[in-house]
């Protein structure tokens, strides 16, 4: 093809790269989006460069293959710059004849005549023609950038509230107290069982930081376990571990703190607020943020600018004095509801917000501190229920360790009985230790002839107090006991479980 | 056989148009139209009103191309071997009885048929049956005319009492149908003013009939792109009601629609148009341009377009418009 037609199809084709580039970037930025847009309210976290890469990937993936695809041909170019230049389809004649090979003088005489034409005419002349169906893709694409920065993510599943019998099916039996089999006094059989607890602890609800802590304390007590020479120091480790995980959940969860210092202020919705704070009670949260918006709309004019500057300073008093990191959710979740109040209230103020839209203005803010703040219990519950869990499975570890009889290994693998210094059991005060009996009830257990009455003497201490927690973690195993037996009726057993579930929370 | 170079078609045109108007005053378009027809090989049903000048462009023309002409008055009374000729019995110089076939008018290059449609239908075939094959058989005996052969056949717009309408079929055979309109004021003036120096053609002779039919093959040449071949089909195909896809305008206006050998006609001259523009290939301006003196007369309107008050070229105008889209 002649040099002149050749100079207009560059610029058609340079044209035609930029329309493929602004097609392609707008189909990759509405699938990218669309699919931030699904992840988000899946929910499944995705790094932001994730996107980024996948979007330049899929845009000059595209934008090749609009290139290729709808590029323009020869005879395309022609009837354009024919249309464009009114030059009565010479152009075309030219393109479509260029391949004839019989000698025709008209057709030669025709081409010249069309690049004689086409020389008149500078590439430059030939606009830049840009279809609307650009411009809608391109609105599109933005739209769907913007709506999937702004949509917000799908909170996290809601778990089984309180009630729920911790012995449950997705708990690994061999985490329940209880059971497991620590007999060979290797530490392979502790070992076995905290590599159960982190796939319950994985699958637990709990945030992230509490589960990674909670696993690295794991980590650290395994480690001090398989390098402990002695049970000593295997107890100390265990409950040193214990001490660990309290702190962890302690720093982690900031209800307590929050609802204490909140049931000290002066505003009666606030104080039944801080304790259903302290309770984890979900419907009490509900109720006490439901009253206080009733106290809001109830009043009006200038009543209303007090109260709501009123409240709002009371939490943040007990924000203040609670101690809590400002970085702590739920911590943000009251100072968001804070700031709204306040702000309302300087609008109500200077006259910029009628009352009505104050009040419905208010509506909002309390909703959206209700799902905050619930969200953010839920997950500090969570968060308590992995630790009571682990810390559960850890002092039954504690346990059996303290209840090694003299003789049985030691736990350290090397063969030599331990080592009987007689205070490893607790006295039993109504039953004094009284030598060497053997237990009538249980022939079979070795030991040094101490009579051991139910399955845990150390619920009595010697100096006749005795912790809640063991008390009920006592009776817990026992229950665990029976029922892994199937001596207990199904009913009953389910009973005792929601009783006992109950109790843990 | 002669040659004709592409300069040359384009100033041997150029020349017979400077010609024509030396007695003829306006009618540019009619003028143009007639020598792409005579170019093309076609033939021209002419309307015009008496006194427009039909038989002196006809004369002018014959002057022009150095071709034979005859001018046929028809009459109710017309026979068909008025026109094609008869076997005349006469006796040789040794007193022999012998037949001889005396040509009729039609055997000229350039015949002049003068109100066509006074004659009988019987007489309007024997002409169009000659304008189709170029030839004439008399007992059993066929006689050709010489190429290149043109008739330009006349309709008298007023006097509609004792004629005979030609009828569509035989309407197709006509390549062009076009309109004289009365001249204005200024040509009319022009015209008394030229008529008083001489009432006799002065257009001198540019070419030949051997010019003319190089002229036609040089033409056959010109190339025209399947897109333009496929829009004049369509717009041919498109005055049909009666198809699928029909237009429409067909669907509403039109009664019977143009048939193939328009779109055959268009092409054909098309091409003409493009020399004579000084174009080198055939443009979809060609095709619209000679869609009015093409489908005029092949397309009957209905009593919708008549009762909207549009003329034929007016329904042409719409189908063009619809096409285009």
């Amino acid at each position: 093809m002649n040099e002149e037609f050749n100079k207009f199809k560059s610029k058609v084709l340079k044209e035609h790269l930029i329309k493929c580039i602004i097609m392609g970037v707008s189909l990759s930025a509405i699938v990218i989006a669309l699919l931030a847009i699904i992840f988000k309210r899946i929910p499944l976290h995705v790094h932001f460069l994730i996107y980024i890469l996948l979007s330049i990937v899929l845009a000059a993936g595209l934008t090749f293959m609009l290139y290729k695809l709808l590029m323009p041909t020869d005879e395309k170019i022609a009837k354009r710059l024919d249309k464009t230049f009114a030059l009565k389809e010479k152009v075309q004649t030219m393109v479509v004849n260029k391949d004839k090979t019989r000698y025709n003088p008209i057709l030669k005489m025709q081409k010249e005549d069309a690049e004689k034409s086409l020389s008149e005419i500078s590439p430059k002349s030939l606009p830049f023609k840009l279809s609307y169906i650009y411009y809608v893709f391109a609105i599109i694409a933005i739209l769907f950038v913007a709506t999937s920065c702004v949509v917000p993510a799908a909170p996290a599943k809601d778990k089984p509230g309180p009630g729920s019998f911790p012995g449950s099916d997705d708990v690994p039996a061999s985490v329940i107290p209880g059971s497991g089999d620590l007999t060979s006094g290797s530490g392979d059989g502790i070992g076995d069982q905290i590599e159960d607890i982190y796939d319950l602890i994985d699958r637990s609800d709990a945030e992230d930081k509490v589960k990674e802590g909670i696993k690295d304390v794991l980590h650290q007590l395994e480690e001090a376990l398989q390098n402990a020479s002695s049970k000593e120091e295997m107890e100390n480790a265990i409950k040193d571990a214990i001490n660990k995980i309290d702190k962890i959940v302690d720093d982690a969860n900031s209800k307590e703190e929050i609802g204490v210092c909140l049931t000290q202020e002066t505003n009666s919705n606030l104080v039944d607020l801080g304790y259903a704070l302290i309770d984890g009670d979900i419907d009490g949260i509900k109720s006490a943020l439901d009253n206080l918006e009733s106290e809001f709309i109830n009043l009006n004019g200038k009543d209303l600018i007090d109260d709501l500057k009123d409240v709002a300073f009371q939490i943040e008093d007990a924000l203040i004095n609670s101690g809590v990191d400002e970085d702590d959710e739920l911590y943000v979740a009251f100072k968001h509801l804070l700031d709204s109040l306040n702000e309302i209230a300087e609008s109500l103020e200077r006259g910029s917000l009628s009352e009505n839209n104050a009040k419905d203005a208010i509506h909002e803010a309390i909703e959206k501190a209700k799902d905050e703040i619930i969200q953010d219990v839920i997950l500090q519950k969570n968060n308590q229920e992995l630790g009571d869990l682990v810390k559960m499975f850890l002092e039954q570890l504690l346990e059996e360790l303290e209840n090694t009889e003299p003789g049985e290994d030691d736990g350290d693998g090397d063969g030599e009985q331990k080592e009987d210094d007689g205070d490893d059991k607790k006295d039993d005060p109504d039953n004094p230790d009284d030598g060497d009996e053997e237990n009538p009830d249980n022939p079979d257990v070795p030991g040094d002839g101490e009579t051991i009455y139910g399955s845990n003497d150390t619920i009595y201490s010697d100096n006749g107090h005795s912790e809640y927690g063991d008390v009920l973690d006592d009776y817990y195993d026992k229950v665990v006991d029976e029922e892994s037996k199937g001596d207990t009726p199904d009913d009953i057993g389910d009973i005792l479980g929601d009783y006992f579930g109950s109790l843990y929370h | 056989m002669k040659t004709v170079d592409i300069k040359e078609f384009y100033e041997l045109v150029k020349r017979i148009k400077e010609e024509v108007h030396k007695d003829v005053v306006g009618q540019e378009q009619v003028i143009d139209d007639i020598v792409i027809a005579i170019l093309a090989g076609g033939n021209v049903l002419l309307e015009g009103v008496p006194g427009v000048g039909k038989t002196r462009l006809v004369r002018s023309l014959s002057k022009i191309l150095n071709l034979p002409f005859s001018r046929i008055q028809f009459t109710p009374d017309l026979m068909p071997s008025d026109l094609i000729g008869m076997n005349i019995i006469e006796k040789d110089e040794n007193g022999k009885l012998n037949t001889r076939f005396q040509k009729g008018p039609l055997f000229a290059n350039l015949v002049l048929a003068d109100e066509i449609n006074r004659a009988t239908p019987k007489t309007q075939s024997a002409l169009l049956e000659v304008m189709q094959e170029h030839s004439v058989t008399v007992s059993n005996q066929t006689y050709r005319i010489d190429e290149p052969f043109f008739v330009l056949a006349t309709e008298n717009p007023i006097e509609q009492d004792g004629t005979y309408p030609l009828p569509e079929a035989q309407m197709d055979r006509f390549m062009f149908k076009l309109v004289m309109e009365f001249p204005s004021d200024k040509e009319l003036v022009d015209i008394v003013n030229m008529t008083q120096v001489t009432m006799d053609e002065v257009a001198e002779t540019v070419v030949d009939g051997d010019t003319i039919l190089a002229m036609r093959k040089l033409a056959k040449d010109v190339p025209v792109i399947d897109e333009i071949v496929a829009y004049a089909i369509k717009l041919v195909s498109s005055s049909h009601p009666e198809l699928r896809d029909a237009s429409d305008t067909a669907k509403k206006y039109i009664r019977y629609g143009a048939s193939p050998r328009a779109g055959q006609n268009l092409i054909t001259a098309a091409k003409i148009r493009a020399l004579i523009e000084g174009r080198y290939n055939v443009s979809y301006e060609d095709i619209d341009a000679l869609a009015y003196p093409i489908l005029r007369h092949r397309i009957k309107i209905n009593y919708t377009a008549i009762n909207e008050h549009l003329s034929c070229d007016d329904v042409i105008s719409l189908l063009i418009k619809e096409n285009k889209k």
